[in-house]
């Protein structure tokens, strides 16, 4: 008789997935490239984990410093501070970016119960959310140093509050998941996010005029913000100090009672999950008739090539028009070329602020140096155009193999498109700097312009090189993704590299002959780095055919 | 005589130690509907990649329409079109912008690409949809939109790695015609499948890989008398002319490779 299936134990089924996380990880290492990014993945995450110990050593001496002296009111920002950096720092980080997706293990026969716990567990499985139970810990220990008698209060309070975040966290993020399903609401919500961004960079001049009205506001609210959970921990924090039991049962109470609740709208949108529901796009079926009856159609077996004149070649043209609608129909590629505009605006205001209150050296950013310097920020963003220009091929990317076309040229229209975009945003700036006034020498607009493209070539050519070599897929209309750490790594140091260069080069000129030099330099040596490109572009043809199956796998997966 | 289409000498690929296609020669003439068979992983896809451009052998030769495809790969990859595995496109572009996108790569102006882009999205039923990005497609249609951009620019020669899978048959129907259209019309099309009846119904002549080796080739009927030759004892209940593929891809693969007796393994399943 075979033998009857018996369903696995919970800690069984738990342990099976995490095995599963592990192979798939290790698997994942086998590229060498694969090992280079999880070296850099695991330095940032040392430097994350070094600022993260440092402050929770300043944690640990802030609450004994606090609960020594009974300054209990600070625990509430400190908690809220807690509450809004697990909330909202992912939302910032992670930009909705496609979360491992839990729904794939339900082809297994998972209980429930273990699809809840895992699914609330990969919320911990992310550095924030660790850094911020860590915190919380910090915070309980000082505390329990100074109040030995409190230390059980403290972690039960910390507790509830670490289980309230972390459900909270689960909670909203399973629903902007179902919010976020349709592409159309995922553009709209990152349009809103990013006017959020601009909102809080704008809310520093608001608070500059208006800040004690902004404050007084503030603190009528605050009857109705201890009411919020954070609000909650902190109550139960101060209560639990001042010795009112019954109290500091009832605020812990109430966090907890908010953690059930959200561990109920958790589970509304799970179980939705668990019996199947799919966010997937899919299309809606065609409502023309089809056409049956058709002949076959000839479709001519000799083409017909590309005789006209024209300025560029048919495939470079065909790129680049392809690139310029994937440009206008990624909300997050435009918002990143739109960001910089308002943060140079931003910047200016906020040095004119300065210059008008006499403060030395101010008007480095108003003065001659204002459009170089407004240009080396905006840079700073758009140069990440060029370091992963293959990011959005996905399966497309295939065809560019396919067609017989030299990846040069492929490249070459590339190019041609960041350069594009790259004197737009030149001529924004200079717009820009014009309007907010007062208006550079005509000599500094002059040196900029001839010395812009010594720098975009510099960008094109080792962009091309990192592109090629390190390859990234991005996710269409979610923005803050990283390129490669090799790629980061690299570019940063190409982009100080030639600051440097250029900055010593204007130094030099100055010095020697004087500003009306500089523009003729630098159009001297944005013509040499020009030919330098034509030898550089002309090499990644074999590069590419060399890293083809790389590239294939990497873009296409 | 009829110049080949596509010859391969030697061809050979290797993935570390495995060795995915082992020393793949075969030839197939112009204006024939070729089909390659082969069960999951005998290395089908690898061949076709390798036959595409998208995958460079380990070693051996290809010569397409007369060219080596290495030493020429811009003016192999001018002459055939390719539907490929992953179908290549680009998500976020129409159909029309897409099949306009293929066209100028492969040199149309842009008047012709327009012109058609527009009669094939017709003819594929998909003109209704033009502006709809791709994304937004079912398979089928995605389907159907990798062949019409493998067309768009008439090439002597087209690869197609399982066009009918995820097809409706209405679809799956047209796209029968437009293809027997084209060998009509002297073009080569290299087709694999899983489906051996739709192999049967469409290929003159047919190639069958196994463990990265060819272990058949040759049209249907001789094929049939092969296996009728080499297995006289078996195919005697069946005349050579009534094989069908099936039995023909069982005699040649075997047993190791088509089907186990259920009844001897497996025992546990009810």
């Amino acid at each position: 008789m075979a033998e009857v299936n018996r369903g696995l134990g919970i800690s069984e089924q738990v342990r099976l997935v995490v095995g599963l996380r592990w192979r798939l990880f290790r698997n994942g290492l086998r590229k060498s490239t694969a090992k280079m990014n999880f070296i850099m993945t695991v330095i940032t995450e040392v430097i994350w984990s070094l600022m993260a110990i440092g402050s929770g050593v300043g944690l640990i001496i802030a609450g004994y410093y606090l609960a020594e002296h009974g300054n209990t009111k600070v625990f509430t920002i400190i908690l809220w501070a807690f509450a809004f950096f697990w909330q909202f720092i992912p939302v910032i980080t992670a930009q909705f970016a496609p979360d491992f997706d839990i729904s794939g293990l339900l082809r297994f026969p998972l209980r429930f119960p273990v699809f809840f716990a895992l699914s609330v567990s990969y919320g911990l499985a992310d550095p924030i959310a660790l850094t911020c139970v860590f915190w919380h810990i910090c915070l309980g220990i000082g505390i329990s140093i100074a109040r030995p008698d409190l230390a059980l209060w403290m972690a039960l309070v910390l507790c509830a509050s670490i289980l309230m975040n972390l459900l909270f966290n689960r909670m909203v993020f399973t629903w902007l998941d179902r919010l976020l399903a349709k592409r159309r609401s995922r553009e709209i919500m990152v349009v809103v996010f990013m006017l959020f961004v601009i909102a809080i960079q704008f809310s520093q001049f608001l608070f500059r005029q208006e800040g004690s009205r902004i404050a007084h506001a503030l603190t009528r609210w605050m009857p109705v913000l201890t009411m919020l959970p954070p609000g909650r921990v902190a109550a139960g924090l101060v209560a639990a100090f001042q010795g009112r039991a019954a109290d500091a049962f009832i605020a812990t109470g109430g966090v907890l009672l908010y953690a059930v609740a959200f561990a109920g709208l958790y589970t509304i949108r799970l179980k939705a999950r668990f019996r199947g529901e799919d966010l997937g796009e899919s299309a809606a079926p065609s409502t023309r008739r089809p056409v049956t009856s058709r002949a076959a159609r000839a479709i001519p077996v000799v083409a017909v090539p590309d005789k006209g004149i024209h300025l560029l070649r048919a495939p470079v043209a065909a790129i680049l028009a392809k690139d310029f609608r994937y440009f206008y129909r990624n909300t997050a590629m435009l918002m990143n070329l739109v960001l910089p505009l308002i943060l140079v605006v931003l910047l200016r205001m906020s040095a004119m602020n300065v210059a008008r209150g006499g403060v030395p050296h101010s008007n480095f950013l108003t003065g001659d140096f204002g459009y170089p310097s407004a240009m080396f920020y905006v840079f700073l963003l758009t140069s990440q155009l060029c370091q992963n220009s293959l990011a959005y091929e996905g399966r497309g990317v295939e065809r560019l193999f396919l067609s017989p076309v030299a990846f040069c040229d492929v490249m070459m229209a590339k190019n041609i498109f960041q350069g594009f975009l790259m004197t737009a945003e030149a001529l924004f700036v200079l717009g820009i700097v014009v309007a907010m006034g007062p208006t550079p020498r005509m000599a500094v607009l002059l040196a900029t312009w001839a010395g812009l493209p010594f720098v975009a070539l510099i960008h094109f050519i080792a962009g091309n090189w990192l592109s090629i070599q390190f390859p990234r897929k991005f996710e269409f209309g979610v923005r803050r993704q990283s390129a490669a750490g090799m790629t980061i790594l690299i570019s940063m140091g190409i982009l100080l590299g030639t600051m440097l260069m250029v900055s010593l080069t204007a130094a030099l000129t100055i010095w020697l002959a004087g500003l009306w030099l500089l523009p003729i330099v630098y159009l001297g040596m944005s013509a040499a780095m020009y030919a330098f490109y034509r030898l550089a572009l002309g090499a990644t043809t074999r590069q590419a055919l060399l890293k083809q199956e790389a590239l294939l796998e990497q873009l296409a997966k | 005589m009829s110049q080949a289409a596509i010859v391969t000498q030697g061809l050979t690929r290797t993935f570390g130690g495995l060795v995915a296609v082992d020393n793949v020669s075969f030839q197939v003439e112009a204006g024939q509907f070729f089909g390659f068979l082969g069960p999951n992983g005998a290395g089908k896809s690898t061949t076709i990649r390798m036959l595409t451009g998208l995958l460079a052998p380990t070693s051996g030769s290809m010569q397409v329409l007369g060219l080596d495809f290495q030493q020429n790969p811009i003016e192999v990859k001018q002459q055939i079109g390719v539907v490929p595995e992953g179908l290549a496109l680009y998500d976020r572009l129409t159909g029309k912008e897409y099949l306009n996108f293929v066209g100028r790569m492969y040199g149309l102006d842009r008047a012709t690409a327009a012109q058609r882009a527009a009669e094939l999205l017709d003819f594929m039923d998909l003109a209704d949809r033009e502006k709809t990005l791709i994304v937004d497609y079912s398979h089928g249609m995605k389907k159907k939109l990798a062949l019409a951009a493998a067309v768009i620019h008439g090439p002597k020669i087209l690869f197609l790695d399982e066009p009918f899978e995820g097809v409706d048959a209405i679809a799956a129907g047209t796209l029968k015609n437009m293809l027997h259209s084209m060998t009509s019309r002297g073009a080569t099309i290299f087709l694999t499948s899983h489906v051996l009846e739709i192999v049967e119904r469409l290929c003159s002549h047919v190639a069958i890989i196994y463990k990265g080796r060819i272990v058949a080739h040759g049209s249907l009927d001789e094929l049939r008398a092969g296996v009728a030759a080499a297995r006289p004892d078996e195919s005697a209940g069946a005349p050579a002319e009534k094989l069908t593929l099936e039995q023909i891809f069982l005699a040649v693969v075997g047993q190791e490779g088509a089907v186990r007796k259920s009844e001897d393994e497996l025992s546990w399943l009810k």
